[in-house]
């Protein structure tokens, strides 16, 4: 009998082995989110490394100030994990997201969010489009397998501390979750 | 008794580990996804680290791999010495480019990164960086695989072990397309 649980435990452990091989290499040091086929990964950047990363990328001393005083950025990766041709897509649609701090329900600051407050600040086309391809896409799908990676960005002082509320869609059906305790980092 | 609990052990083991094959093809370590209708390649033209232009269409006849990276891209960085590997060997054959677009940034930043690496396939600049929003991606890294006819066969959305023999196969697989 202990052999046979044995040999089942090798089972499903292979079985695991298989579905959470390829998503082992994404971010170091994240908080991670999975559930069914969908898989987050996200770190807090701090603020020297958040203004450092858009002033390497050509933008002002002014802007990469303005950038990283007052919003909050996260590195993230996220896909679908699921292994076979025949499995379902995943489609993430940031702008279904919500930050949930001190009782209020906020928007992520979404790359077209971004392209009319660089605008309206005077940043040329060029720095804003590059910056475009820095932030996590807002609405895309992922056939199995497939995953992207970019910044998340939420208007929020250092130091706060929120919950994020995801939405995501694999197949036809929608989900929700909600992460707690995420913080803005110094 | 023991002979029959070790062929049930057998058994069960067995179901555990060839389920996955069972259910459906296994992606295991991320391949290329086909395009369905086979679009057009978006005709380009960029410049190289030198500054001379090159076309895409420049390359008709020939199966492109077409990946759109940037520097400051972690998975980007992270997938160049499989390109690179997968390069060294698809370029005998002269039936395969690849090119690398970088999107925004300026030459001096990927000279820097080349320099820090063993590269030698093709690495053009989109400074504006526009021609990546007319291709079907949202993200770095994006490749494309495009037939010698000029279509878009093969795609990738994050980074992949671009010389795993699996990968090989598709993109030469890729250049069997013939014109329609």
């Amino acid at each position: 009998m202990r052999k046979i649980i044995i040999l089942i435990s090798v089972g499903v452990a292979s079985l695991l082995l298989v579905s959470s091989s390829y998503a082992a290499r994404w971010l170091p040091n994240s908080v991670t989110f999975e559930r069914g086929g969908y898989r987050l990964e996200l770190f807090a950047q701090k603020k020297i490394a958040t203004r450092a990363f858009i002033q390497n990328r050509g933008f002002s001393t002014k802007d990469s100030l303005f950038y990283s005083s007052q919003f909050c950025v996260f590195g993230s990766a996220q896909g679908n994990i699921l292994t076979r041709k025949a499995d379902p897509s995943l489609e993430i649609n940031l702008a279904k997201w919500r930050v949930l701090y001190q009782g209020k329900s906020l928007p992520l600051v979404t790359r077209q969010d971004w392209e009319a407050i660089w605008k309206e600040r005077g940043v040329e086309e060029g720095l804003r489009t590059s910056f475009y391809w820095t932030l996590f896409p807002t609405l895309q799908k992922y056939s199995p397998t497939d995953y992207n990676w970019g910044g998340i960005v939420v208007k929020l002082p250092a130091g706060a501390k929120f919950d994020l509320q995801l939405w995501w869609r694999l197949g036809s059906t929608e989900h929700h979750a909600v992460i707690k305790g995420l913080s803005c980092r110094n | 008794m023991q002979k029959l609990k070790t062929t049930i052990c057998i058994i069960v083991a067995s179901i555990g580990l060839l389920l996955p094959g069972l259910s459906g093809t296994v992606l295991a370590k991320g391949l290329l996804q086909t395009v369905p209708g086979e679009k057009t390649a978006k005709p380009f033209a960029l410049p190289d680290t030198d500054g001379t232009i090159h076309k895409l269409s420049d390359y008709r006849g020939k199966t492109v791999i077409l990946n759109f990276w940037a520097t400051w891209c972690p998975p980007c960085r992270k997938e160049m010495p499989s390109m690179q590997r997968a390069w060294d060997k698809l370029k005998g054959s002269g039936k395969v480019v690849m090119i690398a677009v970088h999107v925004g940034g300026n030459e001096e930043k990927i000279w820097n990164f080349m320099g820090d690496g063993d590269y030698d396939f093709l690495v053009l600049i989109d400074k504006s960086g526009k021609i990546p929003k007319q291709w079907p991606m949202m993200g770095l890294p994006s490749t494309f695989i495009i037939s010698p006819a000029g279509k878009i066969v093969l795609r990738a959305i994050g980074e992949r072990e671009w010389d795993s023999p699996e990968i090989i196969k598709q993109i030469l697989s890729a250049g069997k397309k013939v014109a329609q």
